[in-house]
């Protein structure tokens, strides 16, 4: 049995930007959708390394898009979430919310 | 619709040097940022972070192979650079016999003689600094050629980690050198730096000279 692929704080960030975003997520979109949800600036070449890998474990696809004159008549690269990374999103969630319950630290925003 | 054209040197060492698969989007992605009024610092940084981002995936991808081209374009880098020496102590032996009782300071592999002999009566003169400069520059091209065609990986990629250790390298050891100047009055020092400063930018120029042939040799083959 095929070891269950695991994802990182960036990459699950990402995951969730392309669901986030439907189907018009690209390297641009993503990298804004987690720059306003976290406030902070964030990298194209993190985003790209994580799609790649993400991509390469099968939880995303990708495919090119329609090109633009802003973009110098280059397409875009279009990604969207496969049935197997919803999955895994949902999974992380489930886990994430296990860990998160129970836990007076973390109540009433003290923290 | 006329665009603002993007910074040229930074879409060019992209295109160089990006490991991405889908270079074109990411140039197509960083063109639409630039237009919406990003400045040329926001676009290095976006390059920078995508090439060397690249290069540690692709080290991460197989790293066993990776450390295998980078040593052994080091060793080749050491064996040259030790011929070179040795040549320069040659010469040197052949056009001033007079003056070998100064002796050569060797400093310790992989520095050897090119740097060293700026310490020694000899250094002092021109030809010495001009004729070590040659060698070096002969010897980094020599290396660019080996990375990219002997290389069991990316030409590209094997390029930019060395040129990049090598700058890196290289800059500490101009560092050094003008710290002992001003520490220790060692004007013959100063020849060293302005080798240096010569060198630094020619380094880049000569591996990527060589790797651009073996790149095309490399193409030609895959043609083939």
């Amino acid at each position: 049995m095929a070891a269950q692929p695991t994802l990182s704080n960036f990459e699950l960030m990402v995951m969730l930007a392309i669901i986030r975003i439907g189907d018009g997520a690209y390297g641009v979109s993503i990298s804004d959708e987690i720059e306003e949800t976290t406030g902070s600036e964030v990298l194209l070449g993190s985003v790209y390394d994580a799609v790649n890998r993400l991509e390469e474990k099968g939880l995303i696809e990708s495919s090119l898009g329609e090109a633009t004159p802003e973009r110098g008549g280059r397409a875009k690269r279009h990604f969207r979430t496969t049935s197997k990374g919803l999955r895994l999103v949902r999974e992380t969630q489930q886990s994430l919310v296990k860990l998160w319950k129970g836990l007076p630290q973390l109540k009433g925003g003290e923290a | 619709m006329t665009l603002k054209p993007a910074p040229r040197t930074a879409t060019w060492f992209l295109n160089r040097f990006g490991s991405n698969t889908e270079i074109e989007s990411v140039l197509g992605d960083l063109s639409e940022q630039y237009q919406r009024g990003r400045g040329s610092i926001w676009y290095w940084r976006q390059v920078l972070s995508i090439v060397y981002m690249g290069l540690f995936r692709e080290f991460r991808s197989d790293r066993r192979r990776f450390i295998g081209a980078f040593v052994s374009a080091w060793c080749v880098w050491g064996v040259l650079q030790f011929t070179a020496g040795m040549i320069l102590m040659v010469r040197y032996v052949l056009l001033h016999p007079a003056e070998l009782p100064f002796g050569i300071r060797v400093y310790g592999f992989p520095l050897l003689t090119l740097q060293s002999g700026a310490e020694s009566s000899f250094a002092t003169q021109w030809d010495f600094v001009q004729f070590a400069l040659a060698l070096n520059v002969l010897t980094l091209l020599l290396v660019g050629r080996y990375c990219a065609r002997s290389s069991r990986i990316r030409p590209g990629t094997m390029l930019l980690a060395f040129i990049t250790t090598y700058v890196v390298f290289d800059a500490g050891w101009m560092v050094t050198n003008i710290l002992a100047i001003t520490q220790h009055q060692q004007i013959g020092v100063g020849l060293v730096v302005i080798r240096d400063l010569i060198a630094l930018p020619l380094t880049a120029a000569t591996i990527l000279f060589g790797g651009r042939k073996g790149l095309s040799s490399a193409s030609q083959l895959k043609r083939g």
